[in-house]
């Protein structure tokens, strides 16, 4: 099996510190939910920790949040992501993220192990396009556009569930993160990578040309409890800690 | 009942030219063994960039070697990938013909879409039209066989009138099939007149509803061709050895290594929203469906999996032939995880202990053919 190769000590420089509470959930309300996906080129076991096992080939989803009125108020989020497996499961390796909004920055990243870089968050929809930006310290880390989006049946969304590297009292984790999603409305069309900061995103030097397909949506998204959380060394099979629930 | 092997060519990391010979080399020699044991076919999938999973990618190749060092044992397409840009559909007709013949009518033709992104977008194919190619594809190759003068206007493909040459070697042509993967395709196998190709390790229960549906809607149906087929097969995993304990320590382990590179595949579904795949992959639901989201649940042992001393297999069997099914296809290793010396005696002993169970003798069972 392939499995990745990156130092966890390395990955831990980053590390969000969590606090589990295996009570806390968090309703998001309705969010407009955008997606653009690349095809990763070159080697991929350096992403991703030994736990965990790249697919062939990585897909690369940059995905992007806006939520209004939610228990954490206005905010918006944009995160890239890896597409993996933990054991059999099937997941995607958060690799950064961007958090527009600081109460929800705080609580997705002390909760949910979101990394809490503050930036800007937008999503636009014009007649012929819904476009993407995420600006970070007022430099354009993200631009990109959904051309042409047209309707899709809603059941044609399959919601991968993210695997997010933290800390608890200094011990490296993956948290599996397993969000309840609604979906209300699916659009589908070609997508425009107009900008994308690849050292910023944690791929530098790599160019994103091989496209998959760009979507946007209209969701529910409640996040429930952490319940799993997996040792970054081991496979999920033998690695992986069930949290308390009482 | 009939047996088969399923090969898939699943090669173990590190991936080098060596074990990739290996695996290929291994395989012959278990098809070659089962010819003279009297195995009724022999299948060999098609797959493309599924690194360690299936290294299968130009299955007419290895089907056409497999029939030149083999007498008697049907060979066949496991299945055939029926998307422009993979096969286009004279090629596959061409290509089966010239198979049909140089086996002495022996092939069976099953066909299928692909459902994995690797595949897929490695070719630069959409999921949205597979449905509808495999489809245009199954009416038209049969009619390719048969006419001496062709022509199709359609939506994933058109060419004008031409002759595809050769014919098969079987008047009117080779039997069809449909590679199932989910519940609901049996449904499009049935509808055209065209077998069941079980391709992934169901339950009892799910395997009886399957033949059910199947047998119903076969009795209406609309051939694709001039020859209805209405064999239902299914596939399990195979390791037979007299002491249980040894059977079940080696063959589940081949079992759990098969499941866990076939979650490891990037299915469609996964990273392009379609309503043209309903479900991501092709695993069976195992002991751990309670518990889908548990990490640590190994759910890689489905119920029935033919794997124990030769009373086991032929206990697991009858309950498969209780659900219907004609014919029961065998994985017997993968990633190289059994020895050879130790599959080709699992094939020996299944062979002498519980295909009699099932079977005429050998003898017989030529002279009825």
């Amino acid at each position: 099996m392939l499995c990745g190769a990156a130092n966890i000590a390395a990955l831990s420089k980053r590390g969000v510190e969590v606090e589990f509470d295996p009570s806390f959930s968090i309703d998001l309300g309705e969010v407009e939910w955008l997606q653009f996906s690349y095809e990763l080129p070159g080697s991929r076991e350096e992403f991703f920790p030994p736990g965990l096992h790249p697919t062939t080939p990585v897909v690369v989803t940059l995905q992007l949040w806006r939520a209004m009125g939610s228990q954490l108020g206005d905010f918006g989020v944009a995160q890239l992501r890896l597409s993996c497996r933990a054991g059999m499961r099937i997941r995607a390796f958060l690799l950064q993220s961007v958090i527009d909004g600081e109460h929800a920055a705080k609580v997705l990243s002390r909760r949910y192990a979101y990394i809490p870089t503050p930036g800007a968050v937008s999503i636009h929809r014009r007649s012929d396009r819904i476009e993407g930006q995420v600006n970070v310290d007022e430099r354009n880390v993200l631009h990109a556009a959904l051309l042409k989006p047209e309707v899709l049946d809603v059941n044609g969304l399959q919601h991968i569930g993210n695997m997010n590297f933290a800390l608890s009292n200094g011990t490296p984790q993956l948290l599996q993160i397993e969000p309840n999603i609604t979906t209300l409305a699916l659009h589908r069309g070609i997508q425009q990578l107009i900008h994308f900061d690849d050292r910023f995103w944690g791929i530098p030097g790599r160019t994103l040309k091989h496209s998959v397909i760009g979507a946007s949506a209209d969701i529910k998204l409640h996040l429930p409890p952490v319940r799993f959380v997996q040792d970054p060394s081991l496979p999920a099979t033998g690695g992986t800690k069930k949290l308390d629930s009482h | 009942m009939k047996f088969g092997l399923f090969f898939e060519l699943s090669v173990p990391r590190p991936l080098s030219r060596h074990n990739e010979q290996l695996a290929i080399f291994n395989a012959f020699e278990q098809a070659r063994l089962a010819d003279q044991l009297c195995f009724d076919h022999l299948w060999v999938v098609e797959h493309h960039f599924l690194e360690e999973y299936s290294h299968s990618s130009a299955p007419e190749v290895v089907l056409t070697a497999m029939a030149m060092q083999t007498e008697r044992i049907r060979i066949g397409h496991g299945a055939v990938v029926c998307v422009p840009g993979i096969n286009h559909p004279v090629r596959i007709a061409e290509r089966c013909a010239m198979l049909d013949i140089l086996s002495k009518g022996r092939l069976e033709v099953a066909t299928a879409r692909s459902s994995t992104w690797t595949e897929l977008g490695g070719f630069g194919g959409s999921p949205d039209i597979t449905k509808a190619s495999w489809d245009e594809y199954v009416h038209a190759i049969p009619q390719m066989w048969m006419q001496d003068s062709f022509s199709w206007e359609g939506v994933t493909f058109s060419m004008p009138e031409r002759n595809v040459i050769p014919k098969p070697y079987q008047d009117p042509h080779p039997p069809l099939w449909v590679a199932v993967t989910t519940p609901g395709t049996e449904m499009d196998a049935a509808e055209r007149g065209m077998g069941c190709l079980g391709v992934s390790a169901g339950s009892f229960a799910s395997q009886e509803q399957t033949v059910k549906r199947y047998r119903q809607a076969v009795r209406n149906c609309r051939p694709v061709g001039k020859l209805i087929n209405s064999q239902v097969a299914g596939m399990n995993f195979m390791y037979c050895h007299e002491d249980r304990k040894q059977a079940a320590a080696v063959g589940l382990e081949m079992v759990r290594n098969f499941n866990y590179l076939n979650t490891h595949q990037l299915w469609s579904r996964e990273v392009y929203p379609t309503s043209a795949y309903r479900t991501l992959g092709n695993l069976a639901p195992g002991k751990g469906a309670k518990a889908p989201d548990d990490p640590r649940v190994d759910k890689g042992v489905p119920e029935g999996v033919t794997i124990g001393n030769p009373a086991d297999l032929i206990a697991a069997i009858k309950m498969w032939e209780g659900t219907g099914v004609d014919s029961i296809n065998f994985v017997l290793n993968a990633v190289e995880t059994i020895r050879q010396k130790d599959v080709l005696e699992s094939l020996s002993l299944f062979a002498r202990e519980v295909m009699p169970a099932f079977k005429l003798p050998a003898k017989a069972a030529g002279e009825a053919a």
